[in-house]
């Protein structure tokens, strides 16, 4: 075939749009949203500032310098100093907050002060105070004292950065780390009141100008939002919406202009196939706007890699992307064109399609928001031979396996505000949870928390329990034997973990528990005073604090406080309980209880000192990993023998369950990106990923064949199931075979068996429950599912868009910090195959009408 | 105008594939085409109802027609452009509208519109690319078809300036760029002012001498009859004559025809009108009727129009004038023009008569 008439039609239709004034004008504004964008650059600095966002719980910190005023106690504590320094109108309200009085404090009043701290601190250590201001600064000298205090500052948790500068001379310190020490100083005395921050931070400049407000995140975080945020939205929106519009408008007169009499026949009577006209007609309307984009994006490229130093030559995937949305436009203008001939018709039908695109959209985001994503489940749990599972509506649905469906105990709710924390079983027959009120615009939990036991005798109706601590985001059962009401439960918040006998939840709810340790248990309550000193919640600093210690997620009347006081939480912390082993090294015969914590850089390992209740636990092994921040939720997870922790840095490490001894460091296999991992064996874990899929991990001993030396951690089998939601393993110790429970696809469960002593995959499927669908769901299923599959997806091409540049298969928003955040699949490939097809049944459609009709 | 005529190309056929170059170059067949109604409208049009006409290498060949005759009906079909409803049409003996005889055919359409970013000489490379040339023969043949349509000079100019007189000129140099074997014209001096029309005939008649082979569609009679050697008389879809300009033959023209028509005066004595009137009426066409020019006494001057099959007629009557005592004050021969024919011819089909004739 010759293709030289077809390249001369794709290049007349270039030249033709050359000719356009509309795309010099184009051009122009390219131009000119280049230049502005030029001079954008960042500047890296060390974080200094508290901003309002850097504060995770601001009622804790409202308490914690409540109490540092109003306790005699804290007088020359950290806490009280702070508090001392803070000025006069934030101590007026702080004062009537330690009286037990309402007051509303806004944050960044409260982080306006604190900054106010680290200027006197570094005014002070550099000696730069201003002329105008030594008068004062010497009167308020004359009868205040300086915040610091190197003496009462030892008491506090110090990080190693901390500990690092404390220990540099002055004089070697810039302008910038003194500020930072300082900051870190102030972490230091209000532990548990602040999310982790990486040591530098990016600031965005104009210029030679910075911007007014700061930019503080660290450099992998920008470039991170970068890549999935901000060009995606800029791609999106600049060139899918003002870029594709201007396309159409020009290029929406090249059908018609080819119908015209005088050029149809001479063009037909050419010799040339009529569909490969009409197709070098469509790519010449495309290079028009690919010459657009490509202009605009090769900016952005350059822009972002000279400026930002952000080479991502991904963000080049943005000009095929912004085509190919045209393309689907076009598509459909091409039609029209040759079918009424009339440019203005064109337009309009491209204008239909965004517009029935638009409508189909927000009606299949209504149906998701309110129909689908409440039945969504986000935790399961088994009691006994029942399932349970909380749902992303904040309910709680009870596995009705007879009529394979869900039953509500906890109604789930639309756009409901409320949080289910994620349930857990302490044995048999019961089940915790806990619900929080307006929980996602509540995250410190303040007001009333009680814990939610679920009873089978009682129909699993959902009965109030104990006192929970405020801002629990999470409970996890430990030592439990085969009786009921055996072991414990522990709460985690921000700050503090806390615990509780599991008898006790049952005699909350009225039952009576016989136990061999009760009458120790009693003994321990009374003999309360006589404890080891607790950490910074304890409750020994006199009752009319007691409302202080609760706002700041202390000790209740239950639940006592076992963080050692060298251990601080910071969030995102993710918490594992290994499963007992014998002690025989200690020639112990009890099975012993550990908790592992990794929070921010640190893997620690807490056991408890004797009675898990009775004393604060002890920190018997610590282990820091490096971190960085990146988009990936940190995991970990323990089984055994192996611990595997990542710390959102894409690399998995494998360390020796016992000693914490490092065992493998090294990429995941195949290069998954794990959303959480569960222990599933000795040597066997399970990793859900990020895009919805289960592997299953096996780590390689270390007397194991050479060849295997270098990929110790491999994946043995992935399960075949797509958009897990959640996952969990039932693990009994003596058994041969681990359960695999798994929701996926919106609310349905299948159920996996895997042998625990094999090392090959022996992954078999038990079962898979499909629950019966509601009315709605059918409809969203069928109805919704039929508007997507007839209209091309094109909302959804900014995620490809995201996916594309960032690399990305998921997005995790906010949240994760005790758990897994909100993930947001991209779904690369089915936007660009929806879209494609819609092309091609476009072109074929316009290509039949093209062949067989008279002119 | 050996000019014109192109070297073979790679992209063309070459010259022992290119069959029927001599003999019959079109040749239609029973050729029908009805449009059909939609949905909304059920109507049918009848475009063409059996059209039979043939064309052979080196003539001019001239369909001619008043407006909706059918004329530009057959010309797309025969470039493919539509389907014919039934019957056949070839062109060098492959099917009309396949890619092979379009190959071989330059065509310039009526009202040719080239795309305003065009220059004369942009226009010529983007044709000649359609029809397959390579750049190098581009390069040459728009030289040379430049000059021969009188636009060298003026070739880098863009388009949207030329006159519609050059914007023909440049349609004929397109249709020429591949050097076809065939060149069809749909109504190539349509809309130009004298002057323009003048330039496009000079064009014709210079690649008519150079031995092209012509087929030429247009409802203006004077430019037929200037240019063409062959003709075709279309009305209301079908073909009412055809054959050499000078011998013209077809179901219409087999009717009694006189060969000259006579205009006469004659002073005539009111008493012998009627007999007169009488002896003449077989020679008077049907729809004349005597014409009394002015009155004097008893002498009456009338004016009559005979048709006459031959001289003998023409002496019969002026025998038979002066016989009854007339005076004939003026005879007028008046031959039979190509005009008279298709305006016969298209009045017996009953179409619309074309209002521009010259």
């Amino acid at each position: 075939m010759n293709w030289r008439p077809y390249f001369a039609v794709v290049w007349d239709s270039f030249h033709a749009a050359m000719a356009s004034r509309v795309l010099w004008a184009a051009m122009l504004a390219i131009w000119i949203l280049l230049a502005m964008l030029a001079p954008i650059g960042v500047r890296e600095d060390y974080t200094t500032t508290f901003r309002f966002f850097d504060v995770y719980n601001g009622t804790r910190m409202k308490a914690m310098l409540a109490q540092g005023m109003v306790d005699p106690s804290q007088e020359d504590a950290p806490l009280g100093r702070i508090a001392e320094a803070m000025p006069e109108e934030l101590s007026r309200k702080l004062k009537r907050v330690g009286e037990g009085d309402e007051v509303r404090i806004p944050l960044p009043m409260l982080t306006d002060a604190l900054n106010e701290l680290i200027d006197q601190e570094f005014k002070l250590a550099t000696g730069k105070v201003d002329d105008d201001e030594s008068e004062k600064e010497a009167d308020k000298d004359s009868n205040s004292r300086h915040w610091y205090d190197a003496v009462a500052w030892k008491e506090t948790v110090r990080l190693r950065e901390l500990r690092e500068l404390d220990e540099m001379p002055a004089e070697e310190l810039s302008d910038s780390l003194v500020r930072r020490r300082a900051r870190l100083r102030i972490e230091a005395a209000l532990p548990g009141v602040f999310e982790a921050r990486s040591a530098r931070s990016v600031l965005l400049t104009y210029g030679t100008l910075d911007f007014p407000t700061g930019f503080e995140i660290d450099r992998t975080q920008f470039e991170s939002l970068f890549n999935q945020f901000v060009i995606p939205t800029l791609v999106h929106w600049l060139l899918g919406f003002v870029l594709v519009f201007l396309g159409i408008l020009v290029t929406a007169s090249i059908i018609p202009d080819m119908l015209q009499t005088g050029s149809l026949h001479l063009l037909l009577s050419k010799p040339v196939s009529r569909p490969a006209l009409l197709i070098a007609k469509f790519v010449g309307g495309c290079a028009f706007v690919f010459l657009c984009v490509a202009q605009l994006v090769i900016g952005l490229y350059l822009i972002a890699g000279l400026r930002l130093e952000i080479w991502n030559p991904r963000i080049l995937w943005c000009i095929p992307v912004a085509v190919f949305l045209f393309a689907v436009f076009f598509s459909v203008s091409v039609p029209a064109g040759l079918k009424w001939r009339s440019p203005i018709i064109s337009i309009a039908a491209a204008g239909a399609l965004a517009a029935i695109c638009l409508v189909f959209s927000i009606i299949a985001g209504v149906f998701d928001t309110r129909i689908v994503q409440p039945d969504r489940i986000a935790g399961l749990v088994r009691a006994g031979d029942d399932l349970l599972s909380v749902t992303n509506g904040g309910g709680l649905n009870r596995m009705d396996e007879e009529q394979l469906q869900w039953v509500p105990v906890i109604e789930s709710k639309a756009m409901s505000n409320d949080r289910v924390l994620r349930p857990v079983a302490i044995d048999d027959d019961h089940v915790l949870t806990a619900r929080i009120r307006n929980g996602k615009f509540n995250p410190f939990g303040s007001g009333s928390l009680d814990l939610i036991v679920l009873a089978r005798d009682n129909d699993w109706k959902p009965q109030p329990g104990l006192r929970l601590p405020t801002a629990t985001e999470r409970l996890i059962p430990i030592g439990m034997t085969a009786g009921p009401g055996s072991g414990h439960t522990l709460a985690v918040n921000t700050a503090d973990l806390l615990i509780t006998h599991n008898r006790d939840i049952l005699s909350s709810i009225g039952k009576k528990v016989e136990d061999s340790d009760k009458e120790a248990g009693d003994e321990n309550d009374e003999s309360s005073d006589g404890r080891s000193p607790r950490g910074q919640a304890s409750n020994s600093i006199g009752a009319w604090l007691s409302t202080l210690v609760t706002m700041q997620g202390g000790a209740t009347e239950e639940f006592v406080s076992i963080l050692p006081r060298n251990v601080a939480l910071s969030p995102p912390i993710r918490l594992a309980v290994p499963p007992p082993v014998k002690d025989a090294a200690e020639g112990r015969s009890s099975e012993t209880t550990r908790l592992l914590i990794l929070n921010g850089s640190q893997l620690q390992q807490l056991e408890p000192d004797g009675d898990p209740v009775e004393n604060v636990w002890q920190r018997t092994r610590a282990v820091d990993l490096p971190r960085s921040d990146t988009p990936l939720p940190p995991v970990l997870a323990a089984s055994g023998r192996y611990v595997i922790a990542s710390t959102g840095d894409e690399l998995a490490r494998v360390l020796d369950g016992s000693e914490l001894s490092e065992f493998y460091v090294g990429d995941w296999p195949e290069d998954i990106a794990p959303l959480s991992v569960h222990a599933v064996a000795d040597n066997l874990f399970l990793v859900v990923t990020t895009e919805g899929n289960g592997h299953l991990l096996h780590v390689f001993d270390h007397d194991a064949d050479d060849d295997v030396s270098e990929h110790r951690l491999q994946i043995i089998a992935t399960l075949p199931v797509d958009d897990i939601e959640s996952a969990m393993v039932e693990t009994v110790a003596d058994a041969s075979i681990a359960r695999m429970f798994v929701a996926h696809d919106v609310d349905r469960i299948s159920e996996f068996q895997v042998s625990k002593n094999l090392q090959s995959a022996d992954l078999t499927l038990i079962r898979s429950i499909e629950p019966e669908r509601s009315f709605w769901r059918r409809v969203d299923r069928y109805g919704i599912g039929l508007l997507e599959l007839l209209t091309p997806q094109v909302l959804a091409l900014g995620d490809t868009t995201a996916g594309m540049v960032s690399g990305k298969k998921a997005f995790i928003i906010g949240g994760g910090d005790m758990e897994t955040g909100e993930v947001v699949r991209y779904g690369i490939v089915k936007p660009i195959v929806s879209c494609g097809v819609f092309i091609l049944a476009m072109l074929l459609l316009s290509c039949v009408y093209f062949t067989r009709s008279d002119f | 105008m050996s000019s014109i005529i192109a070297e073979p190309t790679e992209d063309l056929p070459a010259s022992d594939e290119r069959q029927g170059t001599s003999g019959t170059i079109i040749s239609v067949n029973g050729l029908q085409k009805v449009y059909r109604g939609n949905w909304l409208r059920s109507s049918h049009v009848h475009a063409l109802s059996g059209v039979t006409l043939q064309a052979d290498a080196g003539q001019v060949f001239g369909l001619l027609g008043p407006n909706g005759a059918g004329k530009t009906t057959l010309i797309k079909i025969l470039l493919g452009v539509i389907r014919s409803s039934g019957g056949s049409a070839s062109l060098f003996g492959l099917p009309a509208g396949s890619a092979a005889a379009r190959r071989r055919v330059g065509y310039l359409p009526e009202s040719l519109r080239v795309d305003r970013h065009h220059t004369a000489r942009s226009a010529l490379k983007y044709y000649g690319r359609l029809s397959g040339l390579d750049g190098t023969t581009i390069g040459n043949r728009s030289d040379e078809l430049l000059k021969l349509v009188g636009l060298d000079g003026r070739d880098r100019e863009p388009v949207r300036r030329f006159s519609k007189g050059m914007l023909q000129r440049l349609g004929l140099a397109q249709a020429l760029m591949h050097d076809p074997d065939l060149l069809v014209l749909d109504e190539p001096t349509d809309g130009l002012d004298p002057v323009g029309r003048s330039e496009v005939r000079r064009v014709i008649e210079r690649l008519r001498d150079s031995g092209k082979t012509i087929f030429l569609n247009s409802h203006i009679l004077h430019e037929v009859e200037l240019v063409c050697t062959h003709l075709a008389i279309m009305a209301k879809g079908r073909v009412l004559a055809s054959g050499p300009i000078d011998n013209l033959s077809g179901p219409g023209l087999n009717a009694a025809t006189s060969e000259l028509t006579i205009h006469m005066e004659i002073d005539l004595e009111r008493s012998t009108l009627d007999e007169l009137q009488e002896q003449l009426q077989p020679m008077m066409p049907a729809d004349a009727a005597w014409q009394l020019v002015r009155s004097q006494g008893t002498k009456d001057l009338w004016r009559v129009q005979l048709n006459c099959d031959d001289q003998a007629d023409v002496d019969a009557s002026v025998d038979l004038v002066r016989g009854m005592g007339g005076s004939i004050v003026t005879l007028q021969p008046h031959r039979h023009t190509l005009e008279d024919t298709f305006m016969r011819l298209v009045q017996q089909a009953g179409a619309p008569v074309p209002i521009a004739s010259s």
